[in-house]
């Protein structure tokens, strides 16, 4: 069981809202994408679920179970990962170490086993297991973030911006990855600024804009023609 | 470029100033008058504590070394661990000129200019790694400081005499010989004042101002024009120079010194007094030197734990007080004030002017004062000229040749997706990307290569997509912050608030009032910018940037996280204004409503070149544009 | 020739004892960047304390050093628990006034505890005044001792940061704290142990050379900045930097002090530190960066 259900939700730094009160629910094993143009609130939506930013009003519930404000390393304990923005690798540390990482705390075996199926998935991060993250190409740190979301073994998944920055032939290969990995018990909140490959690959979708819920659906009724979405996107 | 200022004062009975209740800047304020009184009380009492001059001696010397900091930690924001060295300069120095035997002979009127003189030099230098390092590495590089500064003074004989020292020499103003004892610390007392009149003026003018500007936000402080670089030297310069005036006080309190006085234990001492006191206050100098001096004095009887009552006094303050006594004692009277609202006694309390913005007598724009009238110039400016802009880092083209012009006066957005490079382009017009390629040229003048703050003067103006706002400064300093460039008077008519001084920020003050109520902003004018809600942020970010009184305004992102309406009703005040004075606006914008109905014209930027350029509509309907926007 | 060994080797002593001041004070920095301006003070406690087991409490001689670094880690733990970790997200000023206060709190507490006169630390067998030669060069056994224990610390210490979890944790951490929480890593168990190893190795350190400094008020205090010069020789982030940077200062110490003028062998290290800030300020608080985000 992999559900999570967000009503009222408002976040604020200080005195300043950025969430205002907003209602979304992934169900279990489903992919929903979370769209909008930049600043509109997205990643803020990622990061309170994942616990780096704390609700000032409204629930979060995972399962029936509220986890609204839990520290990061609670959430991880419930089976939600984030992939965040940007990477994130950690530079200076080689790429099995930050392998490692992801299993931080869940024992050998299972680093061995996660290890198997990362490096299995993407050779080359095995061709590279001890050289710096840093020196990574952007795919290819791209592809280590992923294969840490796979030792991680994650209930729900949360993924932020995958496509941003990297050529669109390997974002479809990202994609097919992500279908391949994940096998259908794992949710999956896909934030995406490319709403073409987003609703490819989700079967549902929100679409924020300042911090509000301006539209949701199914992909299927816009697949074929994303530009219809422009309107919410851009609010005219 | 400094406008003539308009010297007639708004004529109609209820200016902005007098409706908010912002006290009008004068000669003297009521802390200052409250100070003296103290002073005058101390200065009369003394006698009756005889034994207690040595204390009361070292607590005036630290109160002078605090008030410095005041300027330079407080205001200026530089965490310093090394002004032991200037004690020990000044001490030294007056060691040396007073002293019969070593040639000079001479008293206070040598002694204190020349430890003045030298210790500014000294800070000057001593202030140089604040310019490569922050925070933290400053601290370790002042500490660094401290530690050789003590060795220097070991070894230069002839300086310090060593290890055994100096004697100080005789207390003598222009040959009248000052006693040891209740005469001495008159004297303290009187220089004490001078030094706190002084360090007053420059923190309620533009040096002051400067100073928390760059010590809240350097990126912003270069932007409104203010050379960063220069006013943290010069905050050093002027805290050591006070701190050596401090250090010919204290030799002659100590009769004798030797070099192992000056170390960085005293170093220590010497910050510890403000943080302990409060930093931002130059009362807070004077509990925090009473604190450090003269609690070893109350717990004399257990002067053998005098380590952990300080060390355990110094973390609980740190626990529960961030702001030092001063806080304490703040929010002590803030709490007593509360419990009094309760009571009935409220009838007898002078009200909150804040709350109490009378409306004004006829509904006149602010746009109409004559104050605001001196901002303004007949002819429309801002013609921006942007050549071959190139900006790569990290091997990504930011931005990759893009070329424009933008005519004076005009209103322009810029629009693209995440990425494309608009703030990129922003950063490389006013110098804040400081591999920029390309030429830029506004009304004229060539500015590329130059320092922001030198642009910021030629009349580029911004706000920031981080809005990068001062944190714990008021609203109206924003304003004032902006205007400071057209202050009339130099650093050292500031010190001694002369006429002039006086004058100049009486109009300043009214100009900012008048431009926080076309904004309207104006009853927030005493709130600290970090406690008003986001949207009342951004509308300050943007003020301060039309306090600057720029050629062109580039606004970055204003809108962002703001309603619509909002946002909208924002954006008129500010082409009102920018209109009024002359001035061309660039607007960075994700709102694509809003820059429709508020630009002529719009440019889009995607993957780091002009993709489109033409009005609103035309780029709204361009296929290409639709495409980069949605990803497809 | 000997005379050459002979001062190169005072130069290692000394740089040892750099070296692990120095390891201390980046371990600490690293992750939670700041300077514990009460390094030194620690240390000196120490190495007090195992000097009062041993002689007061006539405890023997390594049992009273366990005893005593258990103690004070015990203590660490504590004090990061009440005095740090509340202010583990406001600026450095709060924190490093924490670790003033804990300076004169400590060194207070020293005195009161174990007299204010010098005393001397008796090790069994008297080893620290016991000398052998090899080829004209005076080696002292108890030199010997520290040498061994260095390698020995570092080698844990080494071991620790770079091949234990805890210790990949603390790396991660240093690196991208937001990123490493999301991984489950508490910001509570970095900063607790980050403190208990630095202020151990501290400790150690203290022990170790309390008989070659002889035990006084505030012994460690000027270690304590030469320490520090050797994180920032190191850049301040690399734990060998450190190490390196204070075998460095140790010899280019001992050479001034023999072919320098006074003056100059005394400013040395700050000349190294000023220098090296001004003209190549690696591994800043804030880097020049070339691009600003604003």
């Amino acid at each position: 069981m992999s559900k999570l259900t967000i009503s009222n939700l408002k976040v604020g730094y200080k005195k300043n809202q950025v969430i205002h009160g907003l209602n979304l629910h992934v169900n279990s094993g489903e992919r929903v994408a979370l769209l909008g143009a930049n600043g509109a609130g997205k990643s803020t939506v990622l990061k309170t679920i994942s616990g780096l930013l704390t609700p000032t009003e409204g629930t979060i519930q995972f399962n029936d179970e509220e986890i609204g404000g839990v520290s990061p390393a609670g959430i991880v304990n419930h089976g939600i990962v984030h992939v965040p923005e940007g990477r994130r690798v950690f530079p200076a540390l080689n790429v099995e170490d930050n392998l490692k990482i992801a299993n931080y705390r869940q024992g050998p075996d299972r680093l061995a086993q996660g290890l198997e199926a990362a490096y299995s998935t993407f050779p080359i991060l095995e061709e590279r297991r001890k050289q710096p993250a840093g020196l990574l190409s952007g795919g290819q740190q791209q592809m280590l973030s992923l294969a840490r979301a796979i030792i991680a073994r994650p209930k729900f998944l949360l993924i932020d911006e995958m496509s941003l920055g990297l050529a669109p032939l390997l974002v479809k290969e990202f994609y097919q990855t992500l279908d391949s990995l994940f096998s259908s018990e794992v949710s999956l909140l896909l934030v995406e600024q490319n709403a073409g490959m987003a609703l490819a690959h989700c079967s549902r979708f929100y679409v924020i804009r300042n911090g509000d819920l301006v539209l949701e659906g199914n992909s299927e009724e816009y697949r074929d023609d994303p530009t219809k979405l422009q309107p919410a996107y851009l609010g005219r | 470029m400094t406008m003539a200022y308009n010297e007639q004062t708004s004529s109609s009975s209820a200016s902005a100033m007098q409706r908010a209740g912002i006290p009008v800047p004068g000669y003297i304020k009521r802390n200052q008058i409250l100070g003296a009184f103290f002073f005058a009380l101390t200065f009369l009492v003394i006698p009756q504590f005889d034994q207690y001059t040595t204390v009361i001696g070292f607590i005036l010397v630290f109160a002078a070394v605090g008030g410095s900091l005041v300027i330079a930690f407080g205001a200026a924001g530089q965490f310093t661990l090394g002004h032991s060295i200037f004690l020990g300069a000044g001490a030294f120095l007056s060691a040396n000129i007073a002293n019969d035997s070593y040639g000079w002979g001479r008293g206070l009127e040598l002694e204190i200019p020349i430890a003045l003189a030298v210790c500014f030099v000294l800070g000057l230098i001593v202030g140089l790694p604040s310019l490569r390092v922050n925070e933290l590495y400053l601290a370790l590089a002042t500490f660094a400081i401290a530690y050789v500064g003590q060795q220097v003074l070991y070894e230069w004989k002839q300086f310090t005499a060593g290890g055994s020292g100096k004697p100080a020499g005789d207390l003598t103003l222009f040959g009248w010989e000052i006693g040891r004892g209740v005469p001495y610390i008159r004297l303290s007392l009187i220089i004490l004042l001078i030094i706190f009149w002084i360090c007053g003026n420059i923190l309620d003018g533009k040096t002051g101002r400067s100073m928390n500007a760059l010590r809240t936000s350097e990126t912003a402080a270069r932007s409104a024009g203010i050379n960063v670089a220069w006013l943290k030297i010069l905050a050093f310069g002027i805290s050591g120079a006070i701190t050596g005036l401090a250090g010919v006080l204290y030799i002659h309190n100590l009769r004798y010194s030797g070099p192992e006085n000056f170390n960085v234990h005293l170093s220590i001492l010497l910050i510890l007094t403000l943080i302990i006191g409060g930093r931002h206050r130059l009362a807070g100098a004077i509990a925090g030197a009473i604190f450090v001096k003269f609690l070893p004095e109350l717990i004399r009887d257990v002067q053998d734990y005098e380590g952990i009552i300080y060390g355990g006094s110094l973390i609980l303050l740190t626990l529960f007080s961030p702001r030092g006594l001063i806080g304490l004692i703040e929010s002590f009277f803030q709490l007593l004030g509360k419990l009094v609202a309760q009571t009935p006694l409220t009838k007898f309390l002078p009200k909150d002017t804040k709350a109490n913005i009378s409306p004004a007598d006829e509904v006149t724009s602010p746009l109409q004062s004559a104050t605001l009238a001196g901002l303004v110039t007949s002819k429309k400016r801002g013609h921006l000229t942007v050549q071959d802009a190139r900006v790569i880092f990290g091997g990504v083209r930011a931005v990759d040749g893009v070329s424009f012009e933008v005519e004076s006066g005009k209103i322009t957005g810029v629009i693209g997706s995440n990425g494309a490079g608009k703030t990129t382009l922003f950063n490389a017009i006013t110098g804040h990307a400081k591999n920029a390629e390309g030429h830029f040229i506004l009304d004229g003048k060539e500015v590329s290569n130059k320092p922001i703050h030198v642009r910021s003067l030629a009349g580029l103006g911004r706000t920031f997509q981080n809005l990068n706002l001062h944190g714990d400064i008021r609203v109206l300093d924003h304003a004032l912050i902006g205007l400071d460039r057209n202050m009339g008077y130099g650093r050292i008519s500031e010190a001694f608030r002369l006429p002039h001084v006086v004058k100049n920020e009486r109009l300043a003050y009214e100009q900012s009032a008048e431009l926080l109520d076309h904004m309207e902003l104006l009853e927030y004018w005493d709130e600290k910018v970090d406690d008003l809600p986001y949207g009342l942020q951004k509308r300050v970010d943007v003020t301060r940037g039309l306090a600057t009184n720029p050629s062109i305004l580039l606004l970055d992102e204003p809108a962002a996280g703001l309603p619509t309406a909002e946002a909208l009703e924002m954006m008129k005040h500010v082409i009102e204004y920018a209109e009024h004075i002359g001035c061309g606006v660039i607007v960075i914008e994700h709102n694509v409503e809003l820059v429709a109905d508020v630009c002529e014209r719009v440019i889009v930027m995607d993957a780091g070149k002009i993709l489109a350029d033409g009005t609103a509509e035309s780029v709204m309907k361009n296929e290409d544009v639709i495409a980069a926007y949605l990803g497809t | 020739m000997t005379e050459l060994i002979q001062l190169l080797w005072s130069g290692v002593l000394n740089g040892l004892c750099y070296a692990l001041i120095g390891l201390s004070l980046v371990l600490i920095f690293k992750t939670a960047r700041i300077l514990n301006f009460a390094a030194g003070t620690m240390a000196g406690f120490t190495g007090w304390f195992a000097w009062w087991w041993a002689t007061k409490q006539g405890i023997p001689f390594l049992l009273a050093i366990l005893v005593a670094i258990i103690m004070v880690a015990v203590a660490t733990l504590l004090i990061e628990r009440l005095t740090i970790r509340p202010l583990i997200n406001e600026n450095f000023l709060s924190i490093v006034t924490i670790t003033l206060g804990l300076e004169f709190l400590i060194a207070n507490i020293s005195i009161r505890m174990f007299g204010g006169r010098a005393e001397s630390f008796r090790i069994p067998g008297d080893i620290q005044f016991k000398n052998f030669e090899i080829g004209g060069v005076r080696f002292n056994w108890w030199h010997i001792v520290i040498l061994i224990a260095t390698f020995v610390i570092l080698a844990i210490v080494g071991y620790i940061v770079n091949r234990t979890e805890l210790g990949l944790a603390m790396r991660a951490f240093a690196e991208d704290k937001d990123a490493a929480r999301l991984m489950g890593i508490k910001e509570s168990t970095v900063s607790q142990w980050t403190w208990t190893l630095s202020v151990t190795v501290g400790g150690l350190t203290g022990i170790l050379f309390a008989p070659v400094l002889f035990l006084q008020q505030d012994y460690m205090n000027i270690p304590f900045i030469k320490g520090f010069v050797a994180a920032i020789l190191g850049g301040f982030t690399s734990l060998s930097g450190g190490v390196l940077g204070g075998l460095l200062l140790g010899e280019l110490e001992a050479l001034a002090v023999k072919y320098a003028p006074r003056q100059a062998a005394a400013a040395l290290p700050v000349i190294i530190v000023f220098f090296i800030l001004l003209i190549r300020p690696r591994g800043l608080f804030t880097r020049a960066k070339a691009h600003e985000r604003v």
